[in-house]
């Protein structure tokens, strides 16, 4: 379950960062469309703050919002690392 | 106005870190490895892994031992085995504050052969292994690394556009750099979580307004009135016999509702003897600090703790928050991946400042504060993590009869890092230090599985996966991936066109 | 903003001689401890909480208080303020607290 958390992070700070422009050129070689952007970003947003939910119910009210913030911060370090990685400039 | 506050929050965020850096580092490794140290405890205990925890506590053993070694102690302790780390632990404390402890087989009640166990990281990690004093220096250095962040972010608020930027290709400075804001700023909810409930576990150690207001400077009232602890003076009188204790667990449990975990005797010679017993915090995040006590002659019931308030209830939370003792090996995982992400941080931080000032650092030599501050940068950075791979080779190499083992394995820790320390600083010089100590490591941690199979292939991997104990196999498999990580960290060199780069800047008026 | 490189911020502030600099380090270490004691000690006569509750909430908040006061320390615009604002304000808070002393100390 924990390793699902980080994955579902993970996606979402992918895709919020692929609603940046420069992140987008970086990792797909051509700019977004401005409604594509906003697509992607809502969609990482959206997956970012369901992670809480899904926390709660799995870990209850005392140790849910704890697994949702270390979700965030290794979802994010993980994303950073693989854009490293997976960049084209 | 605003240009100057962004300077003086950049000065105060670099030099309240470089000052503790150091010091930091060693916390926080010690912090990390210290998220599984009762696993480590089980796995630096080869002689008891064919053994399993037995479900009711054997205190009673582990008291016998305590008797033979400290009749007259202050206190004797006993921690049951479980699913994490199955010996039975004896501890004791005596009047003058020595403390001692043994290991027993938790089936037999015999002695195993002493370690210093996960449990050596997890003291170095929260007093240095320097008691009270090193205690202070720990909670100063957690205000610090506060004050460091709070800076960090002061300054950062300003620079979030590059918050998703890491090009570790690029130029020397810019990777470390990189690294420092990525794991800083990524991890921030972490390291300000980390850092503040770090320091509030001591509390009642430095604020003392409160204290002094509300109990007229008696921190043994306020904490009476806290956390409802059962005490009772001395009578001068010796005790006639000690009441089994292991009888005693079951309406122990009964009045808690949960498992009891430990077992303590106070003042076990005197007929004051109070028995207590309580419970593990793996249930929750709050401490579960609850006790109940019994009479040391005649094992009646005395008290219980009532359910603490709400002042203490968050204490605790705040506590459970930074010892990651709830959550399952889930949440320790979680914690001990962002926990390297700190080291990380930390490392990298201090990278940072000798690169910002790499020219005037090769001008002014080995011996001067920029040549000290890059030979501490590798003798704790490179030599730490060096220091630890030796401790395990130590743990499964050093003669099981050998007297006060768990000493022995300290002094391997301490002589190894002394002596990597100087080697790198030394080698530094020629440019050297890091790769080879890194280099060092990863071949010291390919070894430490190696040796386990050669020394106790029971204990080892294939057999470990084979019987299922994962948690011991993970060790290794652990072990084994730091190898790879620090391998990386030997042999990458940055491009040629970065190498002649940075040849330029240094030759350059 | 946009135009501040990373190289400017670390200039450093203006008054970066020793001197200087160890009279806000001081006035931080300090004068930042007497604040966060004063408002321990404020709280605990000021939070509507049992006595218990008080000086433990009021403790945990300290800390926050001396890292905010570090802060202002190295942020304030000379070295007399550095001192005078925390050692003022722990003053004031004290001097209050003291005044009623069988309200701080309260079940």
């Amino acid at each position: 379950m924990a390793v699902l958390i980080v994955l579902t992070c993970l996606l979402g700070w992918a895709l919020l960062s692929l609603g940046l422009a420069r992140h987008h050129i970086a990792l797909l070689g051509h700019e977004p469309a401005l409604q594509r952007t906003r697509r992607l970003r809502a969609a990482g947003w959206i997956l970012l703050a369901l992670a809480l939910p899904a926390c709660l119910g799995a870990y209850g009210w005392g140790q849910g919002p704890i697994f949702w913030a270390s979700g965030l911060v290794l979802g994010a370090i993980l994303w950073v690392l693989l854009m490293g990685m997976l960049s084209r400039s | 106005m605003k240009e100057s506050f962004l300077k003086s929050m950049a000065w105060l965020h670099t030099w309240s870190g470089l000052l503790v850096g150091w010091l930091l580092f060693v916390i926080f490794v010690g912090g990390t490895i210290a998220c599984f140290d009762a696993e480590l405890d089980d796995w630096m205990r080869p002689a008891l892994h064919a053994t399993a925890a037995p479900q009711t506590p054997r205190f009673d053993a582990a008291f016998a031992l305590s008797r033979q070694q400290a009749p007259d102690a202050h206190v004797w302790w006993a921690h049951r085995g479980d699913s994490r780390d199955r010996a039975l632990e004896s501890y004791w404390v005596l009047d003058d504050g020595t403390e001692g402890q043994v290991a027993l087989d938790p089936g037999t009640g015999e002695p195993v052969p002493g370690t210093a166990g996960g449990e050596f990281f997890f003291t170095l990690h929260y007093n240095l292994h320097a008691g009270l004093p090193g205690m202070y220096l720990v909670g100063l250095a957690g205000m610090l690394m506060l004050v460091a962040l709070i800076a960090g972010v002061l300054i950062h608020k300003r620079i979030f556009k590059d918050f998703f930027t890491f090009r570790p290709r690029a130029r020397g400075q810019r990777a470390w750099l990189d690294g420092h804001n990525v794991t800083g700023v990524l991890g921030l909810p972490f390291h300000l979580m980390i850092a503040y409930t770090g320091v509030a576990i001591f509390t009642a150690s430095y604020m003392f307004g409160g204290i002094n207001a509300a109990y007229d400077g008696s921190v043994e009232r306020f904490f009476a009135e806290a956390g409802d602890f059962y005490e009772r003076p001395e009578t001068g009188e010796p005790l006639q016999r000690l009441h089994p204790v292991d009888p005693l667990v079951a309406d122990a449990e009964r009045r808690l509702g949960v498992p009891v975990d430990w077992a303590s005797v106070h003042h076990p010679a005197d007929s004051s003897a109070v028995i207590a017993f309580g419970t593990d915090h793996s249930r929750r995040v709050a401490w579960d600090m609850r006790q109940v006590s019994y009479d040391g002659e005649t094992g009646a019931f005395l008290h219980q703790s009532r359910e603490p308030g709400a002042g203490y209830t968050s204490y605790a939370y705040l506590g459970g928050m930074h010892m990651a003792q709830f959550g399952g090996p889930a949440l320790r995982w979680l914690y001990f991946l962002m926990g390297v992400a700190g080291c990380v941080m930390i490392a990298s931080g201090l990278q940072v400042w000798v690169r910002k000032r790499e020219k005037r650092v090769a001008q002014a030599g080995a011996l001067s504060g920029y040549g000290l501050v890059l030979g501490l940068n590798v003798g704790v950075v490179a030599g730490m993590p060096l220091a630890c791979v030796a401790m395990l080779l130590a743990n499964r190499l050093l003669p099981a009869a050998l007297p006060d083992r768990a000493a022995s394995e300290v002094a391997v820790f301490c002589a190894s890092w002394i002596l990597a320390a100087l080697w790198g600083a030394w080698r530094t010089r020629r440019g050297r230090g890091w790769r080879e100590l890194f280099g060092a490591t990863a071949l010291g941690l390919v070894a430490v599985p190696v040796v386990n199979l050669a020394a106790t292939p029971d204990s080892a991997l294939p057999a470990t996966l084979a019987r299922g104990e994962l948690a011991l196999a993970a060790v290794d498999l652990t072990l084994l991936a730091f190898a790879t990580a620090f391998g990386w960290l030997a042999l990458r060199r940055p491009g040629r066109a970065v190498q002649a780069e940075l040849q330029a800047r240094l030759e350059a008026p | 903003m946009a135009a501040m490189r990373n190289a400017d911020l670390h200039r450093g502030p203006r008054w970066r001689h020793p001197a200087r600099v160890a009279t806000r380090v001081a006035a931080a270490v300090f004068g930042g401890y007497f604040l966060a004691h004063a408002t321990t000690a404020f709280l605990t006569l000021a939070l509507p909480l049992a006595k218990a509750d008080r000086v433990i909430f009021a403790s945990l908040l300290s800390f926050g208080v001396w890292a905010a006061a570090a802060v202002y320390v190295f942020a304030a615009a000379s070295a007399w303020r550095a001192w005078w604002v925390p050692v003022l304000a722990g003053a004031a808070l004290l001097g209050i607290t003291l005044l009623f002393p069988g309200l701080a100390a309260r079940p």
